[in-house]
């Protein structure tokens, strides 16, 4: 049986135990946990093929978030195909699966945040999202969307203002 | 920058405020799906590796080495021009796009050559400010998933760059629609700028899927809108006005389709 290299087989273990548990909080977040665990296994699957290009910390974290983004993103668009053949299945009198692509939120009060955040537009949702929960800076973000840090910023003042008329409309 | 709801209200929802915290059974599964994974993997690399050594040559095999060869050439190319990512125009193609994809005005801007013709997106439309163009695709909520570049055969005037791509609009992708497909970008570069840059958008399903039914529910649900919105059936208006109701329209159009 072929092997890895040890050193690329050690580097693997390494960057998989220091970041697995952020990853599949970043799948987590973004769709629920059964197709999560899957994401996350896909997210370190492309790692592993792609070791030699996976900068050395601080930088592999965003990296393998972005990894994450692109295998998340296909998670959904195939849940959306599950849930458009759902609504079939209903008005065939077919009883569907609940929504899977709806995050599980512990608190309910939380709901109706989550809720607003979930219907930004898909870019600015996922600003909103690396920021406030990934907890990224600003310059990071911009590198891993591809955009100026002024472009970042506006995405974040906009979707600030859209999150504020949504959440506190007489304020 | 001011982005006080997020940090009062987005921050601490977060489903996840601790990675730390997640459940051992989550984790359990993720790994069980990792190591699997990996196992799967590395089955199919020994199965590569010993049609390798049995002396099969595969097309992967075959595409491999065409693809060294180009890239050694590449490579060669780069040597000699100092920097490829910059000349080559499939490369200046791709971060055009980008950039366009982003609705990133100034780093499109910084891309066109000084009398760059950009078309409009809309068949039929007659304006030369690509900016206000950038700024209603965003504000619409478009999104551009571009596929591969090609380059063609050159004309007098520059390469000829061509990029097939699909896309979102008008919050399409989340009423659970696929991407309205068949659109090209065509692109004409000259000395690493772009000076020619045609969306080339594929009209037509969008039309039908998205562009009337909206202006139906527009008409139907807010005709006082209609005439700061549009110039005409098929034409946007992108004054600011125009652009901050497409896109308050749109957003609620989405949740009225979705039943939100």
């Amino acid at each position: 049986m072929s092997m890895a290299s040890p050193a690329k087989q050690r580097r693997f273990e390494d960057l998989y135990e220091e970041h697995r548990l952020e990853v599949l909080a970043y799948c987590v977040r973004r769709l629920e946990s059964d197709e999560a665990a899957d994401a996350c296994s896909e997210t370190f699957l492309v790692a592993w093929r792609r070791l030699e290009e996976i900068p050395p910390p601080p930088e592999a974290l965003p990296y393998l978030y972005g990894i994450a983004r692109r295998v998340v993103s296909n998670h959904a668009r195939s849940l959306r195909r599950r849930v458009k053949l759902d609504a079939r299945l209903t008005s065939l009198g077919v009883a569907p699966v609940a929504d899977p692509s709806v995050v599980v939120v512990q608190n309910s009060q939380h709901r109706e945040v989550v809720a607003a955040v979930r219907r930004l537009k898909p870019k600015d949702r996922e600003i909103v999202m690396l920021f406030a929960w990934e907890d990224l800076p600003r310059e990071t973000i911009a590198e891993m969307m591809g955009m100026t840090r002024s472009a970042i910023d506006q995405r974040i003042h906009r979707a600030n203002q859209r999150l504020a008329r949504v959440l506190e409309p007489g304020r | 920058m001011r982005h006080d709801v997020i940090d009062r209200l987005v921050r601490p929802a977060n489903p996840v405020p601790n990675p730390q915290s997640l459940g051992a059974d989550l984790v359990s599964m993720a790994d069980e799906r990792e190591r699997r994974g990996m196992q799967h993997q590395q089955v199919e690399a020994d199965q590569v590796a010993e049609r390798s050594r049995n002396g099969h040559v595969t097309w992967i095999g075959v595409a491999a080495a065409v693809a060294l060869v180009i890239g050694g050439l590449i490579i060669f190319q780069a040597t000699e021009d100092g920097d490829v990512a910059s000349a080559t125009p499939i490369a200046v193609a791709n971060e055009y796009l980008d950039a366009y994809a982003n609705f990133d005005v100034d780093r499109v801007a910084s891309m066109l050559a000084e009398d760059a013709v950009v078309v409009p997106w809309e068949p039929n439309a007659n304006r030369t400010d690509w900016q206000s163009d950038l700024r209603y695709l965003d504000a619409v909520g478009f999104e551009l998933l571009v596929g591969e570049c090609r380059e063609i055969p050159p004309l007098a005037e520059g390469s000829r760059v061509n990029c097939e791509y699909e896309a979102h609009g008008f919050g399409s992708d989340r009423i659970g629609l696929d991407p309205f497909g068949g659109s090209l970008f065509r692109l004409v570069i000259n000395d690493g700028k772009v000076t020619r840059s045609d969306m080339g958008f594929n009209f037509t399903d969008f039309a039908g899927t998205m562009w009337f039914p909206f202006q139906d529910w527009i008409l139907e649900n807010h005709s006082d809108d209609y005439a700061v919105m549009y110039e005409s059936e098929n034409l946007s208006r992108q004054t600011d006005d125009a652009l901050a109701l497409w896109e308050q329209r749109v957003e609620d159009y989405v949740a009225y389709v979705s039943g939100q």
